[in-house]
């Protein structure tokens, strides 16, 4: 509860000094130094399934047979202001497409940093969100080999962003440096205009570090989480009022309620680089609560630079390790309640084979071709989901072309 | 195999073949981009720094942990301001660094678009990145021998 307070405050702190900051930017022209860049992808991908679609993030419009320009394509936008050494003010907004299918841009990162001494910052205002490795970075596609990050893991959390403060201390331990994180906040996010989550209470930390050929990567994060919409709603009307002829369903009832739940979420990952080569692993593990399932997922990419060309391959995988046991039918309304359910309790379990190239053909610029492999269970980790009982469990090839830049 | 998915492959395929013939002619071009290179590296590069640095000299390994974003601060304390300069950029990058120019873009680019640090300042002539370090506190760059006055503090030589 004290967690939450503090939350709330800070949050309302970081928004009124951000608002503060950017008033005050004008007057302090003749000392701050303003920076625009940015970055994006002009992306093609194309499945050779109708059955369900290939999906990135919040949702939308998804990649089937008829290929679309849509799923990977995005555009960023950042503005860095230094006052002095000690502060700076970062304001990033991101178009990619939303679960509406339009591209309408959206704040992804607005903060104000401090500088407390050499080794000691703080930020307050709007950051990526903190739970993959390389989160913070999941639509700059100029800055990774592979074409999209791999989804089994980087689908798992759509919550892309939260408002509130981080606190980051650099040390040294022997031969690393080591950035420890620690932060906290609220989110709010939407999937598939189905369900919408919001994250209160988000605590975390991170831990990385640097060797001269070895990174690494720990992160754990705690939340509440609740979820609410007309169809979730509905759902637990529906179901309470059923469980009152039929028992069984009342915990399942329960699922659907809008109450805080809490999850939790650990992470680790690592890098070995050579000359030419690198090797990365990340692993994740979720656990959920309601309809959020427990899940584990991981990656293992490998890299090889020849001059401009860096051929990669990856391997992925995410695994449902909760399951919901369904009541057994019994009478024809229980049964088609129990469809329903199916359908809300689908597993997410998903593999992935990929294949593709980099090729650093400017500078600045990257062009990228990838093929992947997916074998899924139902609608996988970041399919469609199917709108009637039947599943699409078929194996996806899916062929995706992508040129990134920064500016 | 169903009769939908032959076409995808097909395309997969032309599209992987296409690929393997553009790395074999871009490789041909690269090698001799790297002849010529190395024609050119007779100069000495010279690393400086603001005379009220506290440091004397930097390791090769301290540089690498600097430029590439790996840490903000000087084995002696404050945080450095980066400069580069462009027609050095390339051989700073493979001989100290031992990254090619898109790894190091890749790499900065991460750090700012994540807003963890801003990239070095980029400058494209020689007396500028001199006048810049001899002005700036915590100033660190690189020029050739020749350019280097008595305004700077040189730590670190390569060639």
């Amino acid at each position: 509860m004290a967690a939450s307070i503090n939350c709330k405050h800070a949050c309302k702190g970081a928004g009124l000094l951000l608002a503060l900051s950017l008033l005050l930017a004008p007057a302090t022209q003749a000392t701050a130094e303003v920076m625009l860049s940015g970055f994006g992808t002009l992306g093609y991908a194309q499945s050779n399934s109708d059955n369900s679609p290939y999906l990135r993030g919040e949702g939308g419009e998804g990649a089937d047979s008829d290929g679309t320009f849509k799923v990977d394509t995005r555009l960023g936008i950042q503005m860095d202001s230094h006052f002095n050494e000690r502060f700076s003010a970062t304001l990033q907004g991101v178009a990619r497409q939303n679960y509406e299918g339009n591209f309408k841009p959206k704040a992804q990162w607005a903060f104000i940093k401090t500088q407390l001494s050499d080794s000691q910052s703080l930020r307050l205002g709007r950051m990526s969100d903190p739970l993959f490795r390389n989160s913070q970075t999941r639509d700059v596609g100029y800055v990774s080999t592979d074409l999209r990050m791999p989804q089994e893991l980087y689908n798992q959390s759509n919550l892309s962003y939260f408002d509130g403060l981080d606190y980051t201390h650099h040390f040294a331990l022997g031969q690393s440096d080591i950035a420890a994180r620690l932060y906290t906040g609220e989110s709010k996010s939407t999937f598939s205009g189905i369900f919408v989550f919001r994250l209160e209470d988000i605590a975390g930390f991170t831990l990385d570090g640097q060797g001269n050929n070895t990174s690494w990567r720990l992160g754990y994060n705690h939340a509440s989480i609740s979820y609410s919409s007309p169809t979730i709603n509905a759902a637990e009307t529906a179901l309470s009022a059923a469980s009152g002829f039929f028992p069984e369903l009342q915990v399942y009832a329960d699922d659907f309620s809008d109450r805080k739940r809490t999850i939790q979420a650990i992470n680790l990952g690592a890098t070995v680089e050579g000359d030419a080569w690198s090797a990365e692993a990340e692993w994740l593990t979720i656990k959920g609560s309601g309809v959020v399932p427990d899940t584990n997922a991981w990656y293992a990419i490998a890299r090889y630079q020849f001059a401009r060309w860096t051929p990669y391959a990856y391997v992925a995988s995410a695994r449902q390790t909760s399951r919901r046991s369904l009541p057994a039918p019994s009478t024809a309304t229980l049964n088609a309640l129990i469809d329903l359910l199916r359908l809300a309790y689908l597993p997410i379990d998903q593999d992935t084979l990929a294949l593709g190239v980099r090729w650093d053909f400017a500078r600045k610029f990257a062009l990228k071709a990838q093929v992947d492999w997916v074998s899924r269970a139902s609608h996988g980790v970041n399919f469609a989901r199917p709108v009637s009982n039947t599943v699409n469990n078929d194996d996806v090839v899916l062929a995706s072309i992508a040129l990134d830049f920064v500016f | 195999m169903d009769t939908t998915r032959s076409p995808r492959l097909s395309l997969t395929s032309a599209l992987l073949c296409t690929l393997a013939w553009c790395v074999i002619q871009d490789l041909g071009k690269e090698a001799s981009a790297t002849d010529s290179g190395n024609g050119l590296a007779q100069n000495d590069i010279v690393v400086i720094v603001n005379p009220e640095n506290q440091i004397d000299s930097i390791t090769s390994r301290d540089l690498r942990k600097l430029y590439l974003g790996k840490t903000r601060k000087f084995s002696k304390g404050g945080l450095a301001a980066l400069a580069t300069l462009d027609p050095l950029r390339s051989r700073f990058n493979e001989v100290v660094l031992r990254k090619s120019d898109a790894q190091i873009d890749s790499i900065w680019s991460r750090l700012q678009f994540s807003g963890r640090a801003r990239p070095p300042t980029a400058f494209d002539n020689p007396q500028a990145v001199v006048e810049y370090v001899e002005n700036t506190r915590n100033a660190i760059g690189f020029v050739s021998r020749a350019e280097i006055t008595s305004a700077v503090k040189p730590v670190y030589v390569f060639n």
